[in-house]
């Protein structure tokens, strides 16, 4: 048998979604459907100010008149969302909420054991501070004091609307505002928690900071959103991860996330993303439609970010750079892997404004099974953009021919001493480097595991390292269950 | 009952017979050298031996250590004992080369019910190993085989075979695209692995080689058969006469 | 379609169609279909605007706001001989059009050629025998496909049929002569160019589409190229239209198996040009180049959009396509290729490099890979910048001034690509009109160009 045949048979096999089972805790929901009263609702809920719910107001009725422009332009392929048909306010019922870990549900640190993030042992052991998010509320956050005597702020986004309105107000929707785009405008409305950071002047955060999501209730939509603010000179590693129990309904997540970046600062912002994909059928999964943006507002300012998109049924996605400060730079470095019948439409937006701005854009797609995985990227420089470079390169794999690869850069200049340089290749795993490894004693999943991890490690290896770790396995199991 | 037993082999590529029926065996210890003109079928025999795709067995058997070989798959061969140093070794972008021995070693180790190779361990294993084949350690960090050169190339191949420890290694055409002083080194690489359950099938085309390795045994392949076996004298031979005699013979 | 997505423009509407009259073919039920679902495509859907992907970067508001008549109903200008300046190809049989009408005064002798070849008027054709276009005319230049092809389809008039049975060489090459002159309405014009070869047939064509100075004109032409199994079709296409003229020109091709379509665009001239190139290779071992460069200067427009379908096995394409811009110019170069799940063993490389000379220009470059087939070696690649100016130094160093220094290069950056044009006399056409158009550029400070 060739090795591809091997190949596409394993990958064809179920592929088993290691995060799928469910927490059985009460929840607080808010019924189905979305409306005025459901925006007035989740603000209530959170104890939100006024001028907290009239920016949802607004937004909410900017997005009723937008109900034709939901955006179409995307490789992907779905049935049309009906918006009245999904819970946006699912919370563990917590009681009057925790004061501290050990009044945390135990049920609910079980379910982070099993995503392997124990707040606990972290609290304990490990360097990062983990903010968690279970269906859009938080409910724990690490780490706390010791952040707070450096001065960082790291909490959920209610808290922070409650204790830092000044840094809320002046910052929140600056990057992505309320009229951005369709599910942005639907976050904006319904947003029921994210976490929020503040890193202060001259802070060089010593541990990383992290927030697992998880969609837990069925039927919910996750809107959370998320704002960091690195003020100048200082530095922020973010952690970000994503899992939801396996379903055959289809759920809807539509993030926002923001990022300000001022004089000589720097976010690293890294996203392992592996929400249920579906089953081999395509029935169930997430669909996954973020917004995210950083502003690199100030000089020398500098944003990275970093995904391994395994999971979800459909993603849309496009972490993007404003470089708007001389110098500024932003890198993006994506591995998107899809199977059975996933479809990923994912890339950036470089959009250089200032002078001698930097772009750096790698992007690994791999398809398997059924699957569509397109890169879409724009990288824009503007009449004032002296010097700007990008460079960007965006390599597609296939494995197995009933999936697709599709390469959609736009790129646009307008200043003569800018340069921009786009490469991309699409190829499959030939059948020699599958032969070669397998003499050398290893089965077809231990060898396609090894090329794609190969194929993928510019990327992986810009990950901090318990996350880098993490991806390698991820990069494994998204085509194994699959392979062999 | 030999090492390894190869009986009317029997080998057609795209319905075209290249091997037509080889018979060889080879005891542990062997050094068992195959001389042949290009497109004789020296590397198909390599290739159908370490279980490459594409290459249809019409006829014959070949034994390994009793069993089957040609019913395991490359990489059950492989962690058998089956080495194959190739003609040309593939580049593999973005997989470190000490990457790729490692999971090539724990292959074989998880094989042989032995524990993953602890980290400290395989950095020494390594070290010394390079020390040996005179391979700048700094290699193994770089993407496997990608812009090495030809040498490089095959003492990579050679320090794969040493960590590897197989049973029965087949070289294809190691000499090719060497000088003088990488054949040396490769050539003491592979003498430095010569034990009595070490068995080795040097495939070449030139004598050259055999007077680094010097074998126990030499066949002469031409024409999908071997037509002349002998001890290393028949190598010398070869090397002043060359291969027409034996062309002539086959084709009458 | 939403109405973002379209411009209201009456210039090609019923009043239009009038004034346009009886078109040959007109009493052929088959052909006046094809004209009659082309105008309702362009009715139905009017102009695409830039919510349109594929007119993203390319405005037809100019076009849509211009009251364009019928260019055959401009009667107070008449070309009596050829201009000097146009660009003619060495021993080429022309055949010359003025305002889309065929000049058999202009022309050489097309009839009686070599055994097995048709070279012949379009309406003649469609008039005389229309059977003979029945199974090919919109076949591969369907209407829907683009609003350029359904405007041509809708209103196609002249234009030339180019056919070689089996096995023929053409040795002499074709050249197909463009030639716009509005007097003081402006007018539109649909050429229309069917060319068929048939198994094993061989030939160059050279398309050029120029025009004579005054009020803007509107040059809509559309190539329909079908290649059997085997042939062979050099063709070159050379759009330097008038400084105020706009130039909307598909060519649509379709390869069988081991046949080559190799081909070169050339924009220089025109406020706004659009060249399409639309490729399908349908039989197995099919091959394409399809390169071209692009020389802008002043508020000029120039868009090169192709697209090419690999839908069979073991296919060829390559394209590398240059570009110069300076002035407050904007050039646009939009490319997909796409790989068929059938074709395996696919090869398809695209290369798009931009030069900017000053401030003001703008590039917008959007290369596309859209695959379906594993076993395929795909790559694009894509830059833009300015010139090095490590080679400006090493010219300075050995006492070239600084303004032809920029030259030179400018010139090789683009002969780079030009030099791959097969055909000798087309290339050398092609290098001709290259020096003339630095040359008339040079006359501005190089900061200018």
């Amino acid at each position: 048998m060739a090795a591809t045949q091997q190949t596409v048979d394993a990958v064809r096999d179920v592929e088993k979604y290691k995060y799928g089972w469910e927490t059985n805790i009460d929840s607080d929901m808010a019924p189905k459907g979305l409306s005025e009263d459901i925006v007035r609702f989740i603000s209530a809920k959170k104890e939100e100010p006024e001028w907290m719910l009239e920016w949802r107001l607004k937004a909410y009725r900017l997005w009723l008149t937008q109900q034709d422009q939901e955006p179409d332009w995307a490789k992907l392929d779905y049935p049309k969302i009906d918006y009245q048909d999904s819970y946006y306010y699912a919370a563990p019922n917590l009681g009057d909420g925790p004061k501290s870990l050990d009044e945390v549900d135990p049920k609910l640190l079980e379910t982070y054991d099993k995503l392997g993030i124990p707040l606990r042992e972290q609290e304990m052991l490990a360097g990062v501070a983990v903010d968690a998010v279970f269906d859009s509320v938080s409910v724990a956050t690490t780490y706390k004091k010791k952040l707070n005597e450096l001065g960082v702020i790291f909490c959920s986004m209610s808290e922070a609307i409650k204790e830092h309105p000044e840094l809320v107000k002046k910052y929140l929707g600056s990057v992505v505002p309320y009229s951005d785009n369709f599910f942005a405008t639907l976050n904006c409305a319904v947003f029921t928690d994210g976490s929020f950071v503040y890193v202060p002047k001259g802070l060089r955060c010593p541990m990383e900071l992290s927030t697992y999501f998880r969609i837990n209730e069925k039927n919910t939509g996750q809107f959370e959103r998320t704002l960091i603010i690195a003020d100048e000179g200082s530095y922020v590693s973010y952690l970000e991860g994503c899992t939801a129990p396996q379903r055959d309904e289809n759920q809807l997540h539509a993030a926002v996330v923001e990022l300000v970046v001022l004089d000589d600062a720097e976010i690293k912002y890294s996203t392992v993303q592996n929400w249920y994909p579906g089953d081999e059928d395509g029935k169930g999964g997430i669909y996954n439609f973020v917004t995210k943006r950083a502003a690199c507002r100030g000089k020398n300012s500098k944003v990275m970010w970093t995904q391994v998109e395994t999971g979800s049924a459909i993603t849309w996605k496009y972490p993007s750079c404003i470089l708007q400060g001389d110098n500024s730079s932003g890198e993006f470095y994506s591995v998107a892997i899809t199977n059975n019948r996933q479809q990923a439409d994912t890339g950036t937006k470089m959009i250089h404004l200032g002078k001698n701005t930097r772009s750096k854009i790698i992007a690994k797609g791999i398809s398997a099974g059924r699957s569509n995985s397109t890169y879409r990227g724009l990288v824009r420089i503007q009449p004032k953009a002296e010097g700007a470079r990008n460079f960007t390169q965006c390599d597609s794999l296939l494995i197995g021919n009933q999936c697709g690869a599709h390469t959609v850069p736009y790129i646009e200049s307008r200043n003569p001493t800018a340069q921009t340089e786009h490469e991309a290749t699409t190829s499959k795993i030939s059948d020699e480097q599958m032969f070669y490894c397998q003499q050398r004693g290893m089965n077809p999943e231990e060898a396609i595991s090894l090329i794609v991890n190969g194929f993928c490690k510019e990327v992986l290896q810009t990950l901090p390292m318990e996350f880098a770790v993490e991806a390698q396995k991820l990069v494994g199991i998204s085509l194994e269950g699959s392979v062999g | 009952m030999s090492l390894i037993e190869i009986k009317d082999l029997h080998v057609s590529v795209d319905g075209k017979e290249i091997l037509k029926g080889i018979d060889l065996n080879m005891d542990g210890g062997e050094v068992h050298a195959i001389m042949g003109p290009n497109g004789t079928g020296k590397s198909t025999l390599s290739y159908v031996l370490a279980g490459r795709d594409g290459y249809e067995i019409t006829q014959g058997s070949v034994l390994f250590n009793g069993k089957n070989l040609l019913e395991m798959e490359a990489d059950e061969r492989a962690r058998a004992g089956v080495f194959l140093a190739f003609q040309y070794p593939m580049e593999i972008p973005g997989v470190a080369t000490s990457t790729f021995l490692k999971t090539a070693l724990n292959a074989k180790r998880r094989e042989q019910g032995l524990e993953e190779i602890d980290a400290m361990e395989f950095l020494n294993l390594i070290k010394s190993k390079t020390k040996e084949l005179e391979i700048p350690y700094e290699m193994i960090k770089r993407p496997l085989n990608v812009g090495f050169s030809g040498g490089e190339k095959k003492r990579a191949e050679v320090l794969q075979m040493s960590l590897l420890e197989p049973r029965f290694a087949v070289l294809d055409e190691t000499d090719s695209g060497l000088d003088i002083d990488a054949l040396k080194v490769v050539s003491d690489g592979v003498n430095n692995l010569r034990s009595p359950d070490r068995t080795f099938l040097v495939i070449t085309h030139y004598q050259r080689l055999l007077s680094y390795i010097v074998p126990d045994h030499v066949h002469v392949l031409v024409g999908g058969r071997i037509v002349k076996s002998g001890d290393k004298t028949l190598a010398e031979l070869l090397e002043a006469e060359g291969y027409a005699r034996f062309e002539e013979s086959e084709a009458a | 379609m939403t109405a973002v997505k379209s411009i209201t423009s009456s210039t090609f509407g019923d009043t239009y169609a009038n004034a346009v009259g009886a078109l040959p073919g007109a009493n052929e039920p088959w052909v006046d279909g094809l004209r009659q679902m082309s105008r309702a495509i362009l009715g139905g859907q009017g102009m695409p605007g830039p919510k349109v992907e594929a007119w993203k970067y390319t405005s037809l508001n100019a076009i849509a706001k211009t009251p364009f008549i019928p260019a055959s109903t401009v009667d107070d200008v008449d070309v009596m001989s050829l201009p000097v300046n146009v660009p003619l190809l060495e021993g080429a049989l022309k055949v010359v059009f003025v305002n889309g009408v065929y000049r058999h005064d202009l022309s050489d002798q097309i009839e009686g050629l070599q055994a097995g070849t048709v070279l012949s008027p379009f309406a003649d054709v469609l008039k005389s025998r229309p059977d003979s276009l029945k199974d090919v005319l919109g076949t591969v230049m369907e209407p829907g496909q683009s609003f350029t092809a359904a405007m041509n389809t809708g209103f196609m008039e002249q234009g030339a049929v180019v056919h070689l049975s089996k096995e023929v060489n053409l040795k002499q090459p074709v050249q197909l002569l463009s030639i716009g002159a509005s007097g003081l309405r402006p007018g539109a014009f649909h050429p229309r160019f069917e060319i068929n070869l048939e198994e094993g047939a061989q030939a160059t064509v050279v398309e050029c589409h120029v025009g004579l100075p005054g009020q803007a004109y509107l040059s809509n032409s559309a190539s329909e190229i079908i290649l059997g199994g085997r042939a062979a079709l050099n063709h070159y296409t050379i759009v330097s239209e008038d400084s105020e003229a706009f130039h909307l020109g598909r060519t649509a091709v379709a390869v069988d198996h081991n046949a080559t379509y190799d081909s070169f665009v050339l924009s220089l001239g025109g406020k706004l040009v659009r060249r399409e190139v639309h490729v399908r290779l349908e039989g197995e071992g099919a091959a394409a180049t399809v390169d071209g460069a692009y020389g802008l200067s002043g508020k000029q427009h120039s868009d090169i959009s192709s697209e090419i379908l690999h839908l069979a096995p073991e296919t060829k394409s390559n394209q590398i396509i240059k570009g110069v811009l300076g002035g407050e110019s904007r050039g646009v170069f939009q490319g997909r290729i796409h790989v068929a799940r059938a074709a395996q063993g696919t090869d398809g490389r695209q290369l798009h490099k931009a030069l900017l000379l000053n401030r003001g220009p703008e590039v917008d470059c959007k290369p596309e890979l859209e695959i379906y087939a594993d076993d395929v070696q795909c790559a694009h690649g894509a830059t833009t910048g300015e010139m090095d100016q490590e080679h400006i130094f090493y010219l300075l160093s050995r006492g070239i001034d600084e303004k032809t220094a920029r030259a030179l290069l400018v010139e090789g950056f683009l002969n780079d690509v030009i030099f791959s044009v097969s055909d000798e006399s087309a290339r050398n056409l092609i290098l001709d009109m290259v020096k003339a158009w630095l040359a008339r550029q040079r006359i501005l400070a190089v900061g200018e160009l």
